[in-house]
């Protein structure tokens, strides 16, 4: 480390200076922000043809001046129109786009609104648990989605909420609260319950001006506007009033690792929540920890994580599994659709199978080191609807390569799915291009990974383990926590307790929205702390 | 042409941090806790590398020698909108001080970038 500035360093900084000097020679006409005519040519269309995407590219009714900080150069944007944009949108689908040939071809001078449009161009097939097929179709505002941050530093309260009953009586609960935070500095701890904030009663208050309070105070991010908020605090129930600013919160992806002992051997556990840069150092200090207390099962705790960075995915499996396992083996494979079998449309890459990764890459942790590994053959991952993405993959490049996966908890939200965000104009879009798969080729999960059956579920879906609720009477990463002793349970008897369903027992039951007749519902963003949008 | 001034002035930049880190004592560093001002500079000098506003915590870089930015993940109800990210770019960034002064490495180019008028520490080995 002490070398990090050697001469070594130097040759290559003057390296890069030749680059930077290569580049601004020849980076003049790239830079100049000089005017270009408009050349749009006149457009028309016809039903089941389809230009290249880059016909219509940054032809934008209305043109972004100045630099793009992504690049470093002006924004290639010149003026166009709403229907360049949109038939920018309906060959950018045609042509990525997984099930575009779902998509229904519509006639973009026949849709009014740019967004109007783009929501028109994805399936609308249902599965067969009655979720929609395409649950992915997203736009951002482009300068907010390429905003940055110090790794897992977010505004807010520090404080995760579930909204266990969103209508009166609500019940608004303490998911996880973040160490070093003004709300953890307070005494709030997981299992608390919200009463009250200002003053508005957050249980019973129905009115109008009264959840446009509460949204606002949950949704806050103006880090000098403080909030009331009361608390129930967990098991005693007792009050606590705590006057809460937001403020710029760092996330800790992995706040939870111990070996728990048992009479056959210590088992560790690892609470996982975010697939962010950070992660990969702390996993690697995770995993020598287990590794080093000579734990002889896992249990992961990827309940409220939704995914991320895919190389950390790939990291931790092979942290878990071990090199024999998974040497030369697939962890994800990515299917476009049928125009692209060869090469990735974006990055025009061969496509290539993601090995697991046995090294550290450089996100946060010196690259190039391997990955210290524990070897197992079984895990248990305690799952929850929130457990999404990056974290089924975990499951599924584990599956794959024959490490069997108990899972305790509920279905995972089924997300086998991915996309390379696309700007244009000013907006970034977002529609699913690819499905990741496994070593054995499997990757149809889009109803989740479940311990319970249902009619028409992809065998490889189906795993063995307990559904079993959240548990908010206890902490994270405490033994009695109703997830963690289910896997105990299971590890100890290959059964569930009482009043436990396992993969043999009823049909599944997925949470469904609650009836708006009951009232008006509180729209609670799950992680307002890292969400400064809020819905009604 | 103003892209080329720049880019020159980013090269004299470089060149210069080069020269004054070699031959000089140098060890990495941490930013004392509750320094508004260095956090201050320090904001601003990632802001100026970076191209762009980046949010930071108040204890960036005073409980640890490196700083790792990325972009922040895209949320729709709290939710991240991707979950599957293959290739989001990582910035590292490590502290060290030179002499009495401190300067930023940005890892993935070499760059140094000096933080003028900003104290830094070495920790304590423990």
């Amino acid at each position: 480390m002490g070398e990090a500035m050697s001469g070594m360093s130097c040759r290559l900084l003057a390296t890069a200076a030749m680059i930077l000097l290569t580049a601004c020679g020849g980076g003049g006409d790239a830079g100049s922000s000089a005017p270009t005519t408009p050349t749009t040519p006149a457009i028309s269309y016809t039903p089941g043809v389809f230009r290249a995407a880059s016909t219509y590219a940054s032809q934008c009714q209305a043109p972004r001046p100045g630099i793009n900080p992504e690049t470093g150069r002006s924004y290639p944007d010149r003026q166009g129109s709403s229907l360049a944009e949109k038939h920018f949108l309906r060959s950018w689908t045609n042509n990525l786009y997984l099930w575009y040939d779902e998509v229904v071809d519509r006639d973009p001078a026949l849709i009014a609104g740019v967004l109007d449009y783009f929501n028109t161009q994805k399936t609308t097939a249902v599965l067969l648990n009655g979720r929609a097929k395409d649950e992915y179709h997203f736009t951002y505002d482009t300068a907010e989605y390429y905003a940055l941050s110090q790794s897992g530093v977010s505004v807010g309260y520090g404080i995760s909420w579930d909204a266990v009953r969103n209508f009166p009586p609500r019940k608004l609960v303490v998911q996880h609260v973040e160490a070093g935070s003004q709300a953890a500095l307070a005494g709030v701890t997981r299992g608390a319950e919200v009463l009250s904030i200002d003053g508005v009663d957050l249980v019973n208050d129905n009115t109008q001006s009264g959840i446009e309070a509460l949204n606002r105070a949950l949704s806050e991010s103006r880090m000098e506007v403080s909030h009331a908020f009361v608390f129930a605090d967990r098991g005693t129930g007792a009050q606590r009033t705590v006057t809460l600013a937001p403020a710029a919160i760092t996330l800790n992806p992995v706040p939870v690792v111990r070996a728990h002992p048992t009479a056959s051997g210590a088992v560790g556990y690892l609470l996982f929540t975010d697939h962010i840069a950070t992660s990969e150092a702390k996993l690697v200090d995770a995993v020598k920890q287990l590794k080093a207390a000579n734990v002889q099962d896992l249990v992961l705790d990827l309940r409220y994580n939704g995914g991320g960075r895919l190389l950390i995915a790939s990291q931790l499996a092979h942290m878990i599994a071990g090199s024999a396992r998974t040497s030369g083996k697939t962890f994800e494979r990515l299917i476009f659709n049928s125009k692209h079998t060869v090469t990735d449309p974006v990055t025009g890459d061969r496509l290539e199978p993601m090995p697991f990764v046995d090294q550290t890459v450089g996100f946060s942790a010196m690259p190039g080191q391997l990955l210290p590994t524990l070897n197992l053959s079984r895990v248990y991952v305690l799952t929850t609807e929130r457990t999404c993405s990056a974290s089924e993959s975990i499951i599924n490049g584990l599956r794959g390569v024959g490490v069997e996966v108990i899972q305790i908890g509920g279905d995972t939200c089924g997300k086998p799915y991915g996309f390379y965000p696309q700007d244009n104009c000013g907006t970034t879009y977002f529609a699913v291009q690819f499905k990741g798969v496994n070593e054995l080729g499997f990757g149809d999960y889009a109803a989740g990974f479940s311990v319970a059956s249902y009619s028409g579920q992809p065998a490889g879906a189906l795993l063995r383990g307990c559904q079993v609720a959240d548990d908010y009477s206890r902490d994270l990463g405490d033994p009695g926590e109703q997830m963690f002793m289910q896997a105990l349970e299971w590890r100890a008897n290959a059964t569930c307790s009482p009043g436990m369903s396992s993969a043999d027992a009823a049909p599944r039951v997925k949470p469904f929205a609650a009836s708006q007749a009951e009232g008006t519902p509180l729209s609670l963003p799950t992680e307002p702390w890292r969400n400064n949008r809020i819905y009604h | 042409m103003p892209w080329r001034v720049s880019c020159i002035c980013l090269l004299s930049g470089v060149i210069a941090g080069c020269m004054q880190t070699r031959g000089h004592a140098r060890e990495p560093a941490v930013l004392r806790a509750e320094d508004v001002a260095s956090h201050a500079v320090l904001q601003a000098a990632l802001q100026r590398t970076l191209g762009r506003p980046v949010t930071l915590a108040p204890d960036a870089l005073v409980n640890d020698t490196q700083l790792v930015i990325e972009p922040v993940a895209a949320r729709v109800d709290g939710r991240r909108i991707g979950g599957r990210e293959m290739g989001a770019r990582v910035e590292r960034f490590t502290l060290w001080r030179v002499e009495d002064g401190c300067v930023l490495k940005r890892e993935s180019t070499g760059e140094s970038i000096e933080l003028p008028d900003v104290e830094c520490l070495v920790p304590t080995k423990s």
